[in-house]
């Protein structure tokens, strides 16, 4: 075979990775999308009841800090004198912003409006029996003790949520996304909330709390990280 | 001084419990933000007096269990409205002993809504202030 019968073989070939560094780019790409997406799916999130809202493989949540309680552990009680005890404390997190160069084009930037904050409750049966049932109407009558809820007020409002029936924004820290100290409630980089826990003097029992932060771009919501649990001893 | 653009009303359902909606209009050209029920803060701004003769005697919120409980607040539109549906015998209210003997043609129900100020309500842009309704009769 002659040299130019060997460049015109080499045309006719079907192209290989070896050959070509833009498929071997290609292939790989695929490839470490398609161990992301089943790292991800490997990890449902299986008491927050989330549903994917819409997907953006370009994006993903990457945690700076938290998620954070103040304080840790075993919250202090105050007994009012208006026939309440409240138990407040206060949680935050902060989330990454980052890009990868253009030639890394499988790879996912961070992004902080992928990241969103849940709080969760567990009450012990010392309280049920205190309270009669749930804390309040908006767990429903078969709420049971012993179990994980996302934590809700009595409208259905839940923390963290930035859009969507359940988000009720409020200002001053109580429940809000921020950047740069500004109201940010679509893309904010920093979250804070507020909570105090209240009932009547004479409830009994426990209130536990616990911090998640979910990526709410992947094909389902997964958990990025979740805080220690703190407890309220009524 | 303009008038207080909110006004009260009661729509009873029955006259027994007594049970029905209040009635909070804005008949102002702005809306206005009042504090969302399910929290320490909103839980408080409605009650009812029942009174018979010279007797007046106060319907309240019992105290409730709160474990979202932040100053949530929302907004009544300008010439809109917002409903409170109510049961005074569902729990939620005391004294209940206020409301023995109804229905009764000398008793009268009033509702009052009321925001005291606060810091809170100053950092949240929400009304302060007293309205009640017209009494109405619970026989």
């Amino acid at each position: 075979m002659t040299a130019g019968s060997e460049q015109v073989a080499a045309l006719r070939r079907p192209a290989t990775v070896a050959d070509d560094p833009l498929a071997g780019l290609l292939v790989r790409a695929v490839a470490e999308r398609g161990a992301a997406r089943d790292d991800a799916t490997r990890n449902p999130e299986p008491d927050a009841g989330e549903h994917d809202e819409a997907e953006d493989e370009t994006r993903n949540c990457s945690i700076s800090t938290g998620p954070t309680y103040n304080p840790t552990g075993i919250v202090p009680v105050i007994v009012g004198g208006d026939g309440k005890k409240r138990a407040p404390f206060t949680f935050s997190a902060t989330f990454a912003t980052t890009s990868s160069p253009w030639w890394k084009f499988w790879e996912s930037a961070s992004s902080p409006d992928c990241c969103e904050v849940r709080q969760y409750i567990k009450w012990d049966k010392a309280y049920e029996t205190s309270k009669g049932g749930p804390p309040h109407g908006g767990f429903g009558a078969s709420a049971t003790p012993g179990t994980w809820y996302e934590d809700r007020d009595s409208a259905n409002k839940r923390y963290g949520h930035r859009s969507g029936s359940h988000s009720d924004p409020i200002a001053g820290g109580g429940d809000e996304y921020t950047t740069a100290g500004v109201r940010d409630q679509l893309h904010g980089d920093t979250y804070n909330g507020r909570d105090t826990p209240t009932s009547p003097v004479a409830r009994a029992g426990q209130y536990q709390f616990k911090l998640k932060v979910l990526d709410t771009c992947g094909l389902v919501n997964t958990v990025k990280a979740t805080s220690p649990v703190i407890t309220v001893n009524w | 001084m303009s008038a207080d653009p909110l006004s009260l009303s009661i729509s009873l359902t029955d006259t027994a419990r007594p049970a029905g909606e209040v009635v909070l209009t804005n008949d102002g050209e702005d809306a206005i933000r009042i504090w969302r029920t399910g929290n320490d803060w909103g839980d408080g701004t409605l009650s009812f007096v029942v009174s018979r003769d010279d007797d007046a005697s106060t319907v309240t919120p019992a105290p409730q269990d709160y474990t979202r409980n932040v100053p949530s607040s929302f907004e009544v539109p300008a010439h809109g409205s917002h409903r409170f549906a109510f049961d005074l015998r569902d729990g939620s209210w005391e004294p209940e002993a206020v409301l023995a003997g109804l229905p009764d043609g000398d008793a009268r129900l009033t509702a009052v809504f009321e925001i005291t100020p606060t810091p809170e309500s100053t950092e949240h842009g929400v009304w302060t202030g007293q309205v009640r309704s017209d009494p109405v009769a619970l026989g």
